[in-house]
Parts: C-alpha cells; structure tokens; sequence
C-alpha cells in the first residue's frame, strides 16, 4: 500500500536528519506523487526531461534547507510549497537564460555591457569559485559555518563536534570566516 | 561595556543581520541598517563577515544535501528500474505462457479424439406410430434417442433377417456399437451400410466410416473416407465440419 505522511510528520522526519531525513527524500522523490507533477509542469513549461530532473533535484535539496531553516513549519502544504518552489526555480533559471542571450547577443553588436549583467552572467563560475575555496578550508571548518548557519548556537556547536566550550567554536568560525575573505570570497557577489 | 553587554550585543548583531537580509526590518529599521553600513565601517566589516559565514555555511549544507539527494535519486531509479524490469520479465513470462497454453491447447483441438468428439453427432431418429415392423423401429428409435446403446446392441439379436436389411435398423446399430466403443464392428457395418447406400445418404456413412477411423486413430484411413465424402455427389450437410476435420488434421 502507498504510505502517506501528514505535512507535520514529513516536516517532523526533515528535521529529525539521518534515517529519517532519507526516507522522508525518497518518500517525496518516488511516492509523493510530487515530482511527476512537477516534471509535467516543467515540460509544460518548455522544458525538457533533462530540465525537469535538474529542477526536482534543486527543489528537493531546498524544500529540504527551507524545512531545516524553519520555514516551512508555517505553511499548511508542504507539496504546494515544493511544487511552487520548484516553478519558481525553472522561471528563474529560464529568466537567467534569457538575459544570458540579451548578453551574448548585445556582445556580439559589440554593445556594452554592465556590470550587474556580467554578474548574473557568471553566476556559475561563482559558485565553482565558492566551492573551490571551501574544499580548501578544512573538515573542522566546514563542519562549524554548516552548524553556525543552520542556526545552532555555539554552545550546540562545541557539543557536537567535542570541542571544550563554545569559544572555540566561536574562535574557529571567526579563523574561517578570515581564511575564505583572505581567499578572495567577496560577499557582494552574491544577493545575500 | 560588560561581557555580558558585549555578548548580548554580539548575538542581537546575528539577528538584526539575519532580519535585514530577510527583509524583516521596518522601512525606519532598514533605512538606519543601510546608513550604519555606509558610516560605520565595523559595522559593514561584521555584516561582510555574517555573510560569507553564511554564503559558506549554506553553500556546504547545499553541497552535503545534494551529494545525499543524488545518490537517494540515484538509488531510486536503480529501484525503479529493477522494478520495472521484474514487470516486464514478468509479463514476458506471462506472454510466454499464454502462447505455450493456446499452441498446447491447439495442438489438443487437433488431437483426433478430440477432433471425433466434437464433430461426431449420432443421426436425430424421430419416433413414429406405424405397423407392427415400424413398432421395432419405434423401440430402437426411442432407446436411440435414450442412448441406450446396449439394448439396441442386444435387440439385433432379435430382429428377423428381412428386418436386419433395413438401412435405418443397420445405422442405428452401427451407432450404438460405435457409442459403445465396439468401433471395429461399427466400421464394418458403416461400410456395409455404404456400400448399399444409394446416393442420398452415401455422403453421411462415409462421413461416419471417416469419423470412426477418426477415433480409433487411424487418420490416413479417416482422410481418405472423410475426402469421399466431400467429393461425393449426394447431400452432405456436414460437408463443412467434414472440411474443418480434414484441415486440422493435415495441421
């Protein structure tokens, strides 16, 4: 028989990670009945099968963040958040894609072009960049900016991964923070 | 400032950051943000700082989701698949079974008992009132119709020779040893019967001489008297199941 979960208990296992947070992925990713309709909505929307993956997989990873960040936990439908979550991504990227042709065509007139454009433009590089640094930061690191930005306190932090007292936890995501701006990350990249 | 302020302080800079970027803010609150970011130049060192701690921190729990989503997909698909492959063995096998049932249950249909058992009708006799000979008729006639094959079997016995001449007496009788599977005897007596046939009814006793070697299983011999009978010139309203019985044995 199709298992059901109510919004509350598939929000109560997202949060729960582990296990729990894998079968509540693969309940959504093969049972839900929420991806083929997306896939459905995304070819409607002139995408492709391929699209339609790259969208699912996006929107899972954040209908996932956004439940372990709290917001979700006020919205009554878990699958018309994901579901409007993923539309809004395709728009998004289809947008993105649009400009990107503007470029490449005003380019081509030998038109110039602004700064913002070039930004939205090399976007991806941008997140490569991002990940190259952070594969340069270390484990310890990594582990503390994750727990710090998903909105445990210090105190939690230091538990967690057995550091003395929450100082250190403190003192390390400051050393971190320092590293990847002595790198070269520069914040106003991004929208944040 | 006390530690106590400072870390009070510390920790309600985190919020005020995090609502601004949320756009929590009042337009009043916001409009204060954006100037202490333009004038107070550690005030926009430690909101630079909030954010590539958590343009890092997200970026990290994305990366570690993603990996976790991918090989959940991954492994879904190969489910999937596996899934879908058992249907579509399955259905194979179903495919396979039913075809091995209709050749194996064709294969049967063509089987000459099988063949005889469906086409062989013992000729309809309707009883009658008449004279004394008709009322020996009548008797066989009614034990025929009752299928009472050893009593006609036994009652030749009793028939005077005048009356074990008659066409219709030798047929009955020629039925009943066949129905009580004496079939040597009833082919002899369905030859006999042929052979004084006149044109009328030679059709339908080469059709029962053919149906008779039919069940012993004799099919050359069934061929050849069921393919007398087509070709024959009188009525043979069985012609078409005599046709059928040849087609399927050829089969």
């Amino acid at each position: 028989m199709k298992q059901q979960y109510t919004h509350t208990k598939l929000i109560e296992l997202i949060s729960n990670g582990g296990e729990d947070q894998e079968n509540a992925i693969r309940w959504i990713y093969s049972k839900s009945g929420w991806v083929s309709i997306v896939k459905k909505m995304i070819r409607n929307l002139g995408g492709s099968n391929h699209d339609a993956e790259d969208i699912v997989q996006d929107g899972l990873i954040n209908f996932i963040m956004d439940v372990q960040k709290g917001k979700i936990q006020k919205i009554e439908g878990a699958n018309a958040y994901f579901i409007r979550s993923c539309k809004n991504n395709w728009l998004n990227n289809f947008n993105r894609k649009l400009k990107a042709r503007e470029i490449i065509d005003r380019e081509f007139n030998k038109e110039e072009t602004s700064i913002n454009e070039e930004k939205i433009f090399v976007s991806k590089e941008i997140w490569e960049h991002l990940d190259r640094l952070l594969e340069q930061i270390g484990r310890k690191c990594k582990e503390v900016l994750k727990l710090w930005s998903m909105g445990y306190s210090h105190e939690e932090i230091a538990k967690l991964i057995n550091y003395e007292n929450a100082n250190v936890s403190k003192k390390t995501k400051s050393l971190c923070i320092e590293k990847l701006k002595n790198m070269g990350l520069n914040p106003d990249d991004w929208k944040y | 400032m006390t530690g106590n302020t400072k870390k009070k302080m510390k920790e309600d800079l985190d919020k005020l950051f995090s609502q601004y970027l949320l756009g929590e803010l009042s337009a009043e609150e916001k409009l204060e943000f954006e100037k202490n970011l333009e004038n107070d130049a550690d005030f926009k060192d430690k909101f630079d700082d909030y954010r590539i701690g958590m343009i890092a921190g997200e970026r990290i729990q994305y990366k570690e989701l993603e990996s976790k989503v991918n090989s959940i997909i991954k492994d879904e698909k190969e489910r999937k698949k596996q899934r879908n492959l058992k249907l579509i063995v399955g259905l194979i096998i179903l495919l396979l079974s039913a075809v091995a049932i209709f050749y194996y249950t064709s294969k049967e249909n063509n089987q000459p008992e099988f063949l005889y058992a469906t086409y062989y009708k013992a000729p309809p006799y309707s009883v009658e009132r008449g004279n004394s000979e008709l009322d020996t008729i009548q008797q066989m006639k009614s034990n025929f119709a009752k299928t009472n094959w050893p009593w006609i079997i036994e009652f030749e016995s009793k028939l005077s020779a005048s009356q074990k001449t008659l066409p219709i007496i030798q047929s009955m009788i020629a039925h009943a040893l066949l129905n009580a599977n004496e079939n040597e005897k009833a082919i002899s007596l369905f030859k006999q019967i042929a052979n004084n046939s006149d044109s009328t009814d030679l059709a339908d006793n080469l059709y029962y001489i053919g149906l008779s070697y039919l069940k012993i299983r004799e099919i050359d011999s069934s061929l050849v008297y069921l393919n007398k009978a087509i070709s024959s010139k009188s009525y043979f309203p069985d012609k078409k199941d005599a046709e059928t019985i040849i087609d399927k044995l050829k089969k």
